[in-house]
């Protein structure tokens, strides 16, 4: 599957267009969880398990997005935006979605 | 009077070391920027007539506020006013998320980013979350 934030890709033209695709996870906002995260709190700084845990969720939602756009026959998604929202208290949503599109290699 | 101290010792423990961490951090920054400054970032949607090969990318930072700043915020919250503290962590969590897409467009090859955008999450006060994306173009 070919997947852009741009709205074509290089060396292919799009021959059919399957309308939107998306895919989203939801999952908790808390980071204060673990005893390094808590002292993290006190002194500042990065916490690189959540950053890892936070591009897990990302990849997951891009990639049933991705489930979607297959499902569809596509082979490419275009112009990809991600967005966040609250769905409840400490819940946020990671929502990806983009254009599905049929795309041939230029001869 | 123990959980004033108490509290009183976590913000000064916040404040002292909070911020030791946050000029090394800058100082991590401006060197990682000076070597991807060759990396072009670009808003832009539309993909170049002479680009050849294309991938998105993504990058993310998720960082603590510390103490001091968390007591500093909640104090401002109530009179109101501008809140440098969170500024500065902002600053600190967007550059630091571009320094690791430039980095990723630099591992394969690329010398643009197209179509760049930033995300942010606020993750219960206590922290930041910012993600960066874009397409890496090769010409």
């Amino acid at each position: 599957m070919l997947v852009t934030t741009l709205e074509q890709l290089a060396g292919y033209t799009e021959v059919e267009y399957y309308g939107i695709v998306s895919g989203s996870t939801v999952r908790a906002k808390n980071i204060t969880k673990d005893i390094g995260a808590i002292l993290k709190n006190i002194i500042g700084g990065e916490l690189k398990g959540y950053t890892e845990l936070m591009d897990e969720t990302r990849d997951q939602a891009l990639a049933r997005m991705i489930e979607q756009a297959k499902h569809k026959g596509a082979n490419a998604v275009l112009a990809v935006r991600f967005s966040t929202s609250d769905v409840a208290k400490g819940a946020a949503e990671i929502f990806a979605y983009g254009t599905a599109v049929k795309v041939t290699k230029n001869v | 009077m123990y959980e004033l101290w108490w509290t009183l010792g976590l913000v000064a423990l916040g404040y002292t070391v909070g911020s030791q961490r946050e000029r090394q951090h800058y100082k991590s920054l401006s060197v990682r920027e000076n070597t991807f400054q060759d990396i072009g970032l670009r808003s832009n949607k539309r993909l170049p007539k002479d680009a050849t090969d294309t991938k998105m990318i993504m990058a993310s930072v998720v960082i603590a506020t510390d103490y001091f700043k968390n007591v500093a915020t909640n104090i401002k919250n109530m009179i109101g006013g501008g809140l440098h503290s969170q500024e500065l962590l902002m600053d600190r969590a967007k550059r630091e998320a571009t320094i690791r897409l430039r980095e990723k467009a630099a591992g394969w090859g690329a010398k643009e980013v197209f179509g760049f955008r930033i995300d942010t999450v606020a993750l219960d006060g206590k922290g930041i979350e910012v993600f960066v994306y874009g397409t890496a173009v090769k010409r």
